[in-house]
């Protein structure tokens, strides 16, 4: 059972490292890779939480998180390229157009 | 009434007939100066027309069932004031009068005023004194009465002061004015206690209750009498009103402004108790007394005539303050006709002699009777005018004159007759009037006309259409227009004056024997002499001047003895009291700044404070949103756990 602790702590790691990325990344692109990150966190307790129980769903769940993460993917970075289109810029910081102006 | 019924009926004959000289008055705003020559064309087409309706009313109105309509107007405390018509015969044949002289004016003045550059001006406002006057006679109710009385008063006014760059007619046309004003005030307030005593200015309906409070109506009504017909104290501005141009005189004299006093006397007088009648019969008296000696010692032609209208206005008075209302309204009429004449003939002599000028060097009043004679070889159609109306002035028999002046002396002498009172002081102030008229209308025609001519100047006849209006005057001043029983006027006139009067034989003798005495007495006093004596109670218009004068010093002095003691007094109190209040105020002010406005501003400011604090979670980064929302989710789930 250690093994899987110790998984466990990784899948903390990774979740945490994703949120930091998050928070800290100025491109949305960095900021994109940060959520893939804290999917695959998820993606691996899914697969941990199941090693505790008969049955399988948990190994499938993981399956259809990844491709629904794939599909986010496409969303979210063709989302950024037409933001960058419009701003010529992909930096969440410089788009402040719902700001209230001072 | 129904639309039918008013169209059929006198009172839209009565509408077009006061819309007419309205219309004229309009027209004249709408033409041009280079047409001015059709103002006289048209405002005098319209007047005939006028007077075609007039005569036409005039004829009608014993056929008439009703002669009053009226519509309401505003009400007061649930009692309507109406507007509206009264055409009874006093009214209808005051209408003819007047807008038969208006329609001569009118004609005397497209000869006379030609070439004025106000010749468009001018016509315009006869048009509107005329439908003022028209208006005032065939009102029905007094404050609509009052309304027009007004417009006749202003219009009287800018015609008086139509030549306004001349100092002299300006000063005039405002004393005119302000005189009329004080005595609109006694009518204002007159009506003002009528009002509120009986609650009701209809004209036939006025109250026949007597109290004090009527006699006071009365009074004051009079007042406003005597502001309008230049009766004793305040008839100075009459006189000076002849610097307006001398057809307007006619019109003030004869059937516009000044008759509207008597009319007015005549419309209410079942308002005058007993007490207010003395009043009225006095002031008439001396008004007429001091009118004929003014006209005895004036040398302008013009003011001679004023003073003769405020010696017949104040006869006129004086018989209606006598009881003798019918015959002094007959007398105004017949003044109408030869007072008008007599100031249009005026009008013709200096109108010639002004032509007669133009081609000699020397310069000389054409107005005064010193630099006259002998005009009746020059102007010889002009005489025969002039001294057929001045023959009814005197009263001459065989002229309307002497009618009505014959019926006023035969009904006074029944109200004098009784015992010996006061009234016999008044009856001799008419026998004085009727020695002194004469005297001096003899004096003026003496020294115009048959005196030797001055000064050889070429004189011409007047042009036909000057000519035309006094001879049709004239003929407006002989008996037998108005006799007791020729022609068909006489129904009229029967209506009017009852046919209980009659003349009495005694007193035609002896007016008789005082007319001729009087003019016996002129002649030879005239005869020889030169002109040169000016008295000096006169110059001044009996001190009425001088009296004006004083009283307002008087108020002068007054005021500036208040004003001393308001600054003394109460300036230093005032003052006082506005540095206490100027104090209060600083330590007012000062709490406010620092005790309220400090409470004010700290609110305002952390108020700020905390809302900038709170503003910046939301500073538009979506990151630090995410942060925000992870932390309250931290913290949910530390709540949710433990």
């Amino acid at each position: 059972m250690a093994k899987t602790d110790l998984l466990f702590y990784l899948s903390a790691f990774l979740f945490c490292s994703g949120l930091l990325i998050i928070f800290t990344k100025k491109n949305a692109i960095m900021i994109l890779m940060g959520i893939e990150l804290m999917f695959n966190a998820a993606n691996l307790n899914l697969v941990l939480f199941n090693f505790q129980k008969t049955g399988m769903e948990g190994q499938f769940l993981a399956l259809f998180v990844i491709i629904v993460a794939v599909c986010e993917a496409t969303v979210g970075i063709a989302i950024i390229l037409k933001t960058y289109h419009y701003y010529n810029t992909s930096v969440p910081d410089q788009i402040s157009d719902l700001k209230e102006k001072p | 009434m129904t639309a039918t019924e008013f169209s059929s009926s006198p009172f839209l004959l009565a509408l077009i007939l006061l819309s007419l000289p309205l219309v004229s008055s309009c027209v004249a705003f709408f033409i041009k100066d280079k047409f001015a020559w059709l103002s006289p064309l048209i405002s005098s087409l319209l007047l005939l027309l006028t007077f075609l309706a007039s005569s036409v009313l005039l004829f009608q109105v014993d056929s008439q069932p009703t002669n009053k309509f009226t519509i309401d107007w505003f009400s007061i405390n649930n009692k309507p004031i109406t507007i509206g018509f009264l055409l009874d015969t006093p009214a209808l044949l005051m209408t003819a009068v007047v807008s038969f002289v208006s329609l001569l004016v009118h004609v005397f003045s497209a000869g006379y005023m030609a070439g004025d550059k106000g010749l468009v001006r001018y016509f315009g406002l006869l048009g509107f004194f005329t439908f003022s006057m028209l208006g005032l006679v065939m009102s029905s109710n007094l404050l609509l009465t009052f309304c027009f009385w007004e417009l006749v008063g202003f219009s009287s006014y800018r015609l008086i002061g139509h030549w306004y760059e001349k100092h002299t007619a300006a000063r005039a046309s405002t004393k005119a004015f302000l005189i009329n004003k004080v005595g609109d005030l006694g009518f204002l307030i007159g009506l003002m206690i009528l009002w509120s005593i009986s609650g009701n200015l209809e004209i036939l309906s006025l109250p026949p209750i007597s109290s004090t409070w009527l006699t006071a109506a009365g009074i004051c009504i009079f007042i406003g009498v005597i502001g309008k017909s230049a009766q004793f104290p305040l008839f100075n501005w009459l006189p000076d009103a002849m610097e307006g141009p001398t057809p307007i005189s006619a019109l003030i004299h004869a059937a516009t402004m000044v008759a509207a006093g008597v009319f007015l006397l005549v419309r209410i007088e079942p308002v005058f108790t007993p007490d207010c009648l003395v009043l009225i019969s006095v002031i008439g008296s001396i008004t007429a007394i001091a009118g004929a000696i003014g006209a005895l010692f004036q040398f302008d032609i013009k003011r001679i005539l004023a003073y003769s209208t405020i010696s017949q206005l104040g006869f006129m008075v004086m018989a209606i303050g006598s009881g003798a209302t019918e015959s002094g309204y007959l007398h105004l009429l017949h003044h109408a006709f030869f007072k008008a004449g007599l100031f249009l003939g005026a009008g013709s002599i200096i109108h010639a002699m002004h032509q007669a000028q133009h081609h000699t060097p020397d310069a000389m009043d054409v107005q005064d009777i010193r630099n006259l004679g002998g005009l009746r070889k020059k102007l010889p159609i002009t005489f025969l005018g002039f001294i057929i109306c001045s023959a009814a002035l005197a009263g001459l028999p065989l002229t309307s004159g002497f009618l009505s002046k014959e019926l006023i002396l035969s009904e006074m002498s029944v109200w004098a007759s009784s015992a010996i009172s006061w009234r016999w002081v008044i009856m001799g102030a008419a026998w004085i009037v009727t020695f002194l008229t004469p005297l001096y209308i003899f004096r003026l025609v003496w020294f115009v006309f048959f005196n030797k001519p001055k000064n050889e100047i070429q004189i011409q006849e007047v042009p036909l259409i000057m000519r035309v209006p006094v001879l049709m005057l004239s003929l407006g001043a002989i008996t037998f227009l108005f006799a007791q029983d020729s022609w068909q006027l006489t129904s009229i006139i029967g209506r009017l004056v009852p046919s209980s009067t009659h003349t009495d034989i005694t007193i035609t003798l002896v007016s008789l024997i005082l007319i001729s005495t009087s003019l016996v007495t002129g002649y030879f006093i005239y005869r020889q002499k030169e002109l040169t004596m000016q008295s000096d109670l006169l110059s001044p218009q009996f001190y009425l001047d001088w009296l004006n004068d004083r009283i307002v010093r008087f108020t002068l002095f007054l005021s500036s003895i208040t004003s001393v003691f308001d600054k003394k007094w109460i300036d230093t109190f005032i003052h006082g009291l506005a540095y206490l209040q100027v104090t209060l105020a600083h330590v007012v002010s000062w709490s406010d700044r620092n005790l309220l406005d400090g409470f004010v501003n700290g609110t305002a400011y952390s108020t700020r404070g905390i809302g900038s604090m709170t503003r910046s979670l939301a500073n538009g980064k979506i990151q630090s949103y995410l942060l925000w929302a992870m932390a309250g989710l931290v913290i949910f789930i530390f709540w949710i756990l433990y």
